[in-house]
């Protein structure tokens, strides 16, 4: 039986410094700027250190190495992106924030229900918006410009990402049948998922084949199908399994292939259905294998058919569009959630995804304010002297931000409240065991010495510290009532 | 003053054709509702106004490597 779907979005954002004539700051200055945005926010936050060294020693990172026996992929060195305990830290609401190679990234706290989960992502825009005034008030030593985007390419052939991860039984991959079930099955998925959930370009990048627009950000630069490396050659399908919780228990995808969202309602589908599919996968719910021959060209060419009539060669021998792939996830959602019901959220998800293929298929324009995609494609459409601006000033984080312009008009649809997402910059879901991090840092934040995803030391006295095992990343509601009574939270 | 140079207007478009099984011109037919709507449209000039920068072709957004 499928297990509850722990989830979390690590999105590592778009960050240019321009100087005061324009010019773009690159290499050592650029990122000197960038240390001093991360490591003073953190400073001003309070945030407590995270030490992903001592993670790393602490649980025991699984490779799926063995288990397939497929791909000979080497171990992943989870010391390789140690960036160092002054640019990493949790923030009170249990989120991480921290440098990520070239950029500020932020993790969101661990949420079960797909709306917790957009709330947290929305905020994490806060979050940077919260940063950046804190370095121009009181950082900024000349008057340099810094420029943040929510995207995944900065449009000179550079892609950084927005992973979406996913807590999975450890019996989807404790035998390499299982390990090609989840795999045949959820590629295809992931593939034709852009269609509600890409994220919308101008242009090509990565020497594919050009275009004036396409559904997805990342799509150009997935090169191969299955790997561990999430920086060079990418994979549709990371193999890095760092679970952060029980390992025997649990084993985290890792899923690298979505794009970073502006609206509210592409974000709850690419989590939603993500999470039914994963749970039909666990349940060995699908039978027809809807695998592209050859995958990698397949999400590139889904991703530049707009009007959703390129064939693709499956292995079985069929031919299909991608919208046709994806809506057999649909429909096969729909029976699979009448008998083994999720939650409403997963419901409406389904339902709401399935309405809108309908509706993109005959007039994309339709979805304006549902869908990244297609809320960027219609603004080029409408500035066409300049497209590529207008595609990127929608996804600035910023005030005047065109994404917020938008919101403010009441032209981008909403699913959760702009309270809901101030909330979610102090507290944590009350559901996962972010909410007994974020609990403990707010609370005993001087007295916390570690902290990561899985556990929490704290120092008592002088001689004593206690360490609070969070191994286990769903609380149940007793101990949240426990918590709250304890914490008063 | 800015030495940005304010973008230029976007050309004339035609009056949008009659629905044909031809792509563009379908495009045209959807893009119709988008192209009426006053609000969007202040929105974008004024976006247009407040960050010219961000709007030029030439800058490309680099990232720090």
């Amino acid at each position: 039986m499928a297990i509850s779907k722990v989830c979390g979005i690590e999105n590592e954002f778009g960050f240019s410094v321009l100087d005061q004539g324009g010019n773009q700051l690159l290499g050592d200055e650029y990122r000197e700027i960038l240390r001093s945005f991360v490591k003073e926010f953190l400073k001003y936050q309070k945030a407590v250190r995270h030490d992903k060294s001592k993670e790393a020693r602490r649980t025991s990172v699984i490779t799926l190495e063995d288990v397939a026996g497929l791909f000979k992929e080497t171990a992943h060195d989870v010391l390789a992106d140690n960036i160092g305990p002054e640019l990493d830290g949790f923030l009170g609401n249990g989120a991480r924030f921290y440098m990520d190679v070239d950029h500020p990234e932020y993790s969101t706290p661990e949420c079960l229900n797909p709306l917790d989960l957009v709330v947290h992502d929305k905020a994490s825009e806060l979050v940077m918006m919260d940063a950046l005034r804190l370095y121009l008030n009181q950082l900024a030593s000349r008057k340099d410009r810094i420029v943040l985007h929510k995207n995944n390419s900065d449009g000179a052939g550079k892609s950084y990402g927005s992973h979406l991860n996913i807590l999975l039984s450890r019996d989807l991959v404790s035998e390499k049948d299982n390990f090609l079930y989840l795999l045949q099955h959820y590629l295809p998925f992931q593939i034709s998922r852009i269609i509600l959930t890409g994220g919308g370009k101008v242009g090509s990048e990565n020497d594919r084949p050009s275009c004036a627009f396409q559904l997805s950000q990342r799509a150009d630069f997935f090169e191969r199908l299955v790997a561990i490396n999430t920086m060079e050659s990418r994979p549709i399908f990371n193999l890095r399994d760092e679970p952060h919780a029980t390992a025997k228990k649990y084993f985290r995808l890792h899923d690298i292939s979505t794009d970073a969202l502006m609206c509210e309602y592409a974000d709850f589908l690419r989590i939603a259905l993500t999470q039914v599919v994963l749970a039909m996968i666990e349940d060995r719910f699908l039978e027809e294998v809807l695998l592209p021959k050859k995958p990698v060209e397949a999400i590139i060419k889904i991703s530049r058919d707009l009007r959703f009539k390129e064939m693709i060669d499956l292995e079985g021998g069929q031919r299909m569009t991608g919208l046709e792939i994806l809506r057999k996830y649909l429909l096969a959602a729909g029976k699979y959630l009448n008998v083994h019901p999720m939650t409403d959220q997963h419901t409406q998800a389904v339902a709401k995804a399935l309405e809108l293929s309908e509706i993109l298929e005959k007039d994309p324009m339709k979805t304006f304010g549902y869908l990244d995609w297609t809320t960027t494609w219609a603004l080029t459409k409408l500035q066409p002297d300049a497209a590529l601006g207008f595609s990127k000033l929608f996804r600035k984080v910023a005030s005047d931000g065109l994404y917020y312009e938008l919101v403010k008009s009441g032209k981008i649809k909403r699913l959760v409240t702009d309270e809901q997402i101030l909330a979610a910059k102090f507290d944590a879901p009350a559901n996962t065991r972010a909410f007994l991090r974020s609990g403990l840092l707010k609370k005993l934040g001087d007295r916390v010495v570690e902290v990561d995803w899985s556990g929490i030391k704290i120092r008592v006295n002088d001689s004593v510290d206690i360490s609070v095992d969070l191994m286990d990343p769903v609380l149940d509601n007793s101990t949240a009532v426990v918590l709250q009574s304890i914490l008063g939270l | 003053m800015s030495e940005q140079k304010p973008p230029e207007k976007p050309p004339k478009k035609e009056e949008p054709k009659k629905k044909k099984k031809n792509g563009e011109e379908e495009e045209e037919e959807e893009e119709k509702d988008l192209e009426a709507d006053e609000e969007l449209g202040n929105i974008l000039k004024n976006a247009r106004n407040r960050d010219p920068q961000e709007l030029n072709q030439e800058y490309r957004q680099k990232s720090g490597e």
